[in-house]
């Protein structure tokens, strides 16, 4: 195993576990227009600040 | 009749010129570098013609050199230096007769700085230029467990030559040469007068030629040669294999880890008018994917709805609107629906315990209006945690895909290389 195909075939283990740690936690699965602004907290009834996505 | 073997050296009878003898046993011509004598060396070196000598050639390979060529010496023992002219385009090549007591005579072909070792081969199989003629597809054939595809006809003519042959070759000697091209060899079939010969030819690498040498040739090829192979490192064909394995295990596991739909905490249904609400809802594991998906009986009507969610302590995590719609009908090309009766929210709670989401719906309505559809009256709230995402590892799996791919555009590229000056056209 010349060092070359040894750190290439780190490389491919670290990426396929991490891809696998991160996505067991979730990671990368997180709805992207969540509004975490400091207006939410003011809920009640009327016009809604909140983009629709359908 | 053979030439002795003890003969070392002659002198050219036509000019005088001290000329080494090489080649062994079997030469049948010595031309004269100097005068273009060319001299009988199976019958005491009688002049049989002379050529003219206006022409000369330089080559970095010259009559004398020795070489140790894939396991084997030899020794340049003769130079032919060929034309050809087609299609308003010309080529220039230098074959040199290269002799071995242990191997016999091979050419070794200098064209553009691209060296290939040719060898005759006895074979019943010959491919003339009147059946690439009639033949109605690129012909192919298989030979020593090779497919070979036909590459093109030549006609070339000598211009010079010089030194010791296995036969006699003259100024202006015209050949035919059917060439058929496989992956790592060149199969040439050539027919001059009543004799037909084949043979197959490998690519020889500057780095090789040198070495066979001893010496730097010089050699800077251009282009990209018929039967050059690809240049490959010593570790190409792992890493191709790895990356597709690497690209194949990312894939498999964003299929896996996008299934995962983790354990429901809260499933449940509320008439539209009791909104808006406040469901309390438990996360057990803090850091893991969770999802609050909305679902409703909505057809031809649709309805828009507010969230936010608030943490253990109360702190509000976030707001984001959702809605969800659904239509149906028929036109000329028959039924039709589009829309999603479901909406999904993710997100990944910091911190576990009880958190709250504030529901209410923002606006509903019916679609079209003339003819009004059904408007919703309930909607279904479902909460699971432990979601897996499978978001990175399709990245990671892309990323591989590139670099494979990478691997395969450069085989690719040179494969088209390679074939870039076939002269075969189909024909509708």
């Amino acid at each position: 195993m010349t060092p070359i195909r040894l750190i290439a075939l780190l490389f491919v283990a670290t990426a396929v576990s991490a891809s696998a740690y991160v996505g067991y936690w979730g990671y990368g699965g997180e709805s992207r227009d969540l509004d975490r602004s400091v207006r939410i907290g003011s809920f009640g009834g009327g016009y809604s600040a909140y983009s629709r996505v359908k | 009749m053979t030439r002795s073997a003890a003969l070392v050296a002659i002198n050219c009878t036509c000019c005088g010129a001290g000329l080494d003898v090489l080649g062994g046993g079997r030469v049948e011509v010595h031309i004269c570098p100097y005068c273009g004598s060319t001299l009988n060396a199976q019958d005491n070196y009688k002049l049989l013609g002379q050529h003219d000598r206006k022409r000369q050639t330089t080559t970095p390979i010259e009559i004398g050199m020795r070489c140790h060529l894939h396991g084997v010496d030899y020794t340049v023992i003769g130079l032919i230096e060929q034309y050809e002219r087609w299609a308003g385009q010309s080529a220039l090549w230098v074959d040199f007769q290269l002799y071995s007591p242990t191997h016999g005579y091979v050419w070794l072909t200098l064209e553009n700085d691209h060296l290939t070792l040719s060898r005759r081969v006895r074979t019943s199989r010959m491919l003339t230029p009147a059946e690439v003629e009639r033949a109605p597809a690129q012909p192919r054939l298989k030979f020593r467990g090779m497919w070979f595809k036909y590459y093109e006809t030549s006609t070339s003519e000598a211009i010079y030559v010089a030194g010791e042959f296995s036969y006699r070759p003259q100024i202006a000697d015209r050949v035919t040469t059917v060439t058929v091209v496989a992956a790592r060899a060149a199969l040439h079939f050539s027919r001059t007068g009543q004799e037909d010969e084949v043979e197959i030819s490998t690519y020889v690498t500057p780095a090789e030629a040198n070495d066979a040498f001893g010496t730097d040739l010089g050699l800077r090829p251009s282009g990209v040669h018929p039967e050059q192979p690809l240049r490959k490192g010593p570790n190409h064909d792992f890493l191709r294999r790895l990356w597709l394995c690497g690209a194949g295990l990312c894939l498999l596991l964003a299929l896996l880890l996008s299934g995962g739909r983790g354990s429901t905490v809260l499933n449940t249904t509320y008439a539209v008018n009791d909104l808006p609400v406040e469901v309390p809802f438990a996360i057990a594991t803090a850091n893991q994917l969770v999802e609050i998906e909305l679902s409703g009986p909505v057809n031809n009507s649709w309805a828009d709805f507010d969230m936010e969610v608030t943490g253990p302590e109360d702190d509000p995590l976030f707001g984001i609107g959702r809605g969800i719609e659904y239509y149906t009908g028929s036109d000329k090309d028959g039924r039709w629906s589009e829309g999603n009766r479901t909406a999904r929210v993710r997100f990944r709670p910091e911190t576990p315990g009880t958190h709250a989401l504030f529901l209410d719906l923002s606006e509903a309505g019916n679609w079209p209006a003339t003819t009004p559809g059904t408007p919703i009256r309930e909607v279904s709230l479902t909460v699971r945690e432990g979601l897996t995402s499978g978001s990175w590892a399709l990245r990671s799996g892309l990323f591989f895909v590139a670099l494979f791919a990478l691997m395969i555009a450069r085989q690719v590229l040179h494969h088209a290389r390679r074939w870039q000056g076939c002269d075969w056209t189909d024909e509708d």
